[in-house]
């Protein structure tokens, strides 16, 4: 793919604060807020950063509003939220947690297409209305049901990803990924600390790497990982703007307020298929490459980071997939601090999916939001890169269904 | 491979008593076992395999199986919920269920299936293993156990959830041939790990074996008691109990008497880092419960044991008199006693000196001295190295730092401390007691009770006068 035909921008982004288990103001038996409440919030949030809201179209990223709230037909809350997109063109999409990168791609598309010049996009996910045992089952959607299920982990993405852990451990050594696991919650949790919207905002633990260092428990969870190499069960909302020049310049967007989309790539792995090798994130790998090929840089160039750590194994992969470090290396890259935020590639600095929480259909909208603070300076936990470059790997199911985007500053 | 005799059993049981306190948490241990074997044999719960009669004879008993059969829904589910990895293995050849909530639902459905709600004692026929948690009554249980005798196949096996009715008694009066057991759950048996186990003279050895497994199958502590009225359990609480009442009369002419209650109770909670004092504790059981068990072990307990011959309290039987109960409903929410509870939290101390002149029950909160919750200032300092109940029992140095607290407690000034110290010793004289008359065989056994029974995190052995 050759570079993009158009300039494409995003802006006015948005993040709700992540709530459930961790939050004080959480408790599971109390009645907790609507999943409209955080589509209003959050396009509250966007809105007051433009001033003239006239969209061309509006995308909603969700994964499984129609089992966790028995909602569907989800474009029709987007006039709810933005009035203005009352008889205008909107959709939903869906690829499991990968939801909010595809509507990224798919807003980046229609602006390519010259079918819009500035498009809504929102992600959300509400799910604490179910215990987790149950939130399991409505999350095991994103693997292959009739193939998979039956046989599968009661924590089905957890059994998942655990058996890459531990091929990872088996082909790389088992300390030194427990050990890098272990860092990586605690990096989350760190970053996560300085993020008020963060699910573990609050968290006080005085340990954190001797938590993640805890033993897994096969009898009570998965083989190889603990409670803390997992997200947790989150509920909020994200969103922002996808713009052309034009349409930037028409709904009051500065270019120092926008980041830049410079190459994006979605690839699609057969869901019916077992990964060929565990300890690799095959297509993770496709898209980031593509998506900085068509931005025209190499790997060293991105500045700051945002990846898909559904589980600390998975970030690590992530790395390794991307080029960010050879294969097995990823344990030696984190436990050495580069991926912290005075590292050489600050990686997840609102916190992650670890850290910050994972709403599903709102994350990946949610780390493009972060990207978009970081390049613009103005993020709760922000670094001084030197570099221009920022890029995200959103990601569904078992490295399913992928979309990489890269983007660089404006200012 | 042939069935071990435990588990042919617990394919045909049933609970008498069910829609009690005792007997309905007795269901549900029972009804999990039942469960969970059917389901690991099977699949899922619901075979048809297992057959569990839970037997109320009471006159409201409709209402009461309808809260019974909502109580064992809800625990089922939540421990379905719990153990959903256990579940879906056993459910691994059921291609009809896949997800978590299937499963458990499947598992919930199938158990409550294995059981059935009978209002007459007739419905225990057929039953190979019978819980008994009727009213602590001699005469009453005496009775029931004659009707199943002429009922049940011959080799029935009877456990007794009496805490204080000798064994022997029940057997010989009966003629059970030593197929009855006294198995003693503490309450509430869902969430309590210990049993005290009571076996006779006469009682068969495969009795006490099959005792045993139960026990294992249950998940239960078994503490091994012998048959002497109020057996472990009851034989340290009562006669704290009633060291407590001297305590009070002794503080009411300085402290008046609703004061005196609450520093006794408030000296025993604190002072000895109990989750509750002794009368709140009474009032848990209820003082019509304990008046109950305090009259058989006036009959049957010998009273030398540890120099306490009464076994009654005078005070306690105008108290009971008045109308004074305690006790809790089915919900588990706690009864107004000698203390008046708001969400089971006390509120209020009953003013025995109002009752006395005729007034009624009154409850009053008194002024400087906090019912439940900070300091109470007649107790005085704690000693060093006190932490509340709650944190000490989480704490992983707990050992060396309740050594260290009751070193202090030893030398530490003040009415509470003082009040410490009698009650520990107290407790330490009524502990050797059990051991030297027998009911117990160690000091081990005395602290294993009281700790797992009772939630002390020390036991009389832990205490030197």
């Amino acid at each position: 793919m050759g570079r993009l035909r158009k300039r494409i921008f995003f802006g006015a982004g948005c993040n709700t604060v992540c709530f459930g288990a961790g939050r004080p103001e959480f408790h599971p038996t109390k009645p907790m807020p609507s999943f409209e409440t955080y589509l209003r919030e959050s396009a509250q949030g966007t809105l007051t950063q433009i001033s003239n809201p006239d969209f061309d179209e509006g995308i909603m990223a969700n994964f499984m509003a129609g089992r966790f709230l028995k909602q569907g037909n989800l474009p029709g809350f987007l006039p709810m939220m933005v009035p203005g997109l009352a008889g205008k063109s909107c959709m939903r999409v869906e690829g499991a947690c990968g939801s909010g990168g595809l509507a990224l791609a798919a807003a980046a598309k229609s602006i390519l297409a010259d079918m819009a010049d500035s498009v809504f996009v929102a992600g959300f996910e509400v799910q604490n209305i179910l215990k987790a045992v149950y939130v399991a089952d409505v999350l095991a959607g994103a693997g292959y049901f009739n193939g998979e299920r039956k046989q599968g982990h009661a924590y089905f993405f957890p059994g998942i990803f655990s058996d890459r852990a531990g091929a990872y451990a088996d082909r790389y050594g088992k300390d030194a990924a427990r050990k890098a696991m272990a860092a990586w919650y605690q990096q989350a949790i760190l970053n996560a600390r300085k993020n008020p919207k963060a699910q573990e905002y609050r968290n006080a633990s005085p340990d954190l790497l001797a938590l993640g260092m805890t033993p897994p428990e096969a009898g009570k969870f998965v083989s190889h990982l603990n409670l803390y190499d997992c997200s947790k069960v989150s509920d909020g909302a994200s969103s922002l703007v996808v713009a052309s020049e034009e349409g930037a310049r028409k709904l009051g967007l500065r270019p120092r307020d926008m980041i830049e989309l410079t190459g994006f790539q979605g690839v699609e792995g057969d869901i019916t298929k077992p990964p060929v090798d565990a300890t690799v994130l095959e297509n993770t790998g496709r898209a980031g490459a593509a998506a900085l090929e068509m931005a025209g840089i190499s790997a060293g160039q991105v500045g700051v980071l945002e990846l898909h750590d559904c589980f600390s194994i998975t970030g690590m992969l992530a790395l390794e997939a991307l080029g960010f470090a050879p294969a097995g290396g990823a344990t030696r890259m984190v436990l050495e601090g580069h991926t912290a935020p005075d590292g050489n590639l600050p990686t997840n600095l609102s916190g992650g999916l670890c850290g910050f929480g994972h709403p599903v259909g709102a994350t990946g909208v949610r780390q493009m939001v972060d990207l978009l603070e970081q390049l613009t300076g103005k993020a709760p936990n922000q670094v001084q890169s030197g570099k221009d470059h920022g890029m995200m790997v959103s990601m569904g199911g078992n490295d399913k269904t992928v979309t990489a985007l890269v983007v660089k500053r404006t200012a | 491979m042939a069935k071990a005799e435990w588990e042919e059993r617990m394919r045909a049981v049933a609970v008498l008593g069910a829609a009690g306190k005792m007997g309905s948490g007795i269901a549900w241990v029972v009804l999990k076992a039942m469960a969970d074997l059917d389901g690991r044999g099977n699949g899922v719960p619901g075979s048809g395999q297992f057959d569990l009669v839970l037997i109320d004879s009471r006159s409201d008993a409709a209402p009461a199986f309808k809260r019974l059969r909502e109580y064992l829904r809800g625990q089922l589910l939540k421990a379905a919920e719990k153990s959903i990895g256990k579940l879906r293995e056993w459910a691994q050849d059921r291609p009809d269920l896949i997800e978590n909530g299937e499963i458990i639902q499947a598992y919930v459905d199938g158990a409550m299936s294995i059981l059935r709600c009978e209002s007459d004692p007739a419905g225990a026929k057929g039953a190979r293993l019978v819980f008994e948690a009727v009213f602590e009554n001699l005469e009453l249980k005496r009775d029931l156990y004659a009707r199943l005798k002429g009922l049940c196949a011959p080799d029935t096996v009877f456990l007794s959830n009496t805490s204080s009715i000798p064994i022997s008694l029940l057997d010989r009066s009966v003629g059970l041939d030593g197929r009855i057991l006294g198995f003693h759950f503490y309450n509430p048996p869902a969430v309590q790990k210990l049993v005290e186990m009571i076996s006779a003279s006469q009682t068969r050895p495969e009795t006490i074996a099959l005792g045993r497994e139960l026990g294992k199958v249950f998940g239960k502590i078994i503490v091994p008691s012998n048959d002497m009225a109020g057996f472990i359990g009851n034989g340290h609480f009562i006669r704290e109990l009633l060291f407590a009442f001297t305590k009070y009369r002794e503080l009411r002419a300085l402290h008046g008497d609703a004061e005196a209650l609450v520093l006794v109770n408030r000296a025993t909670q604190d002072f000895l880092i109990r989750p509750m004092g002794v009368f709140q504790l009474l009032d848990y059981v209820g003082l019509d419960v304990f008046s109950m068990i305090l009259e058989v072990m006036r009959k049957h307990a010998l009273p030398e044991a540890a120099g306490d011959a009464l076994f009654a309290d005078a005070d306690l039987d105008a108290w009971l008199a008045a109308g004074v109960r305690g006790g809790q409903l089915g919900s588990g929410e706690q009864q107004d006693g000698l203390f008046r509870y708001e969400l089971n939290k006390i509120a209020g101390v009953m003013d025995p000196a109002s009752l006395a002149s005729g007034k009624g029950i009154t409850y009053v909160t008194l002024a400087g001295t906090d019912l439940f919750g900070k300091a109470v200032d007649s107790l005085g300092p704690l000693p060093a190295g006190h932490s509340p109940w709650s944190a000490m029992a989480k704490d992983p140095n707990k050992q060396a730092k309740l050594a260290g607290y009751l070193d202090a407690l030893k030398r530490a000034p003040g009415l509470g401390a003082r009040l410490g110290r009698e009650f520990l010793d107290h407790s330490h004289t009524v502990g050797e007691a059990l051991v030297r008359t027998g009911v117990a065989a160690s000091a081990g056994d005395v602290s294993k009770v009281l700790m797992n029974g009772f939630f002390h995190l020390h036991g009389p052995a832990d205490w030197t006068p």
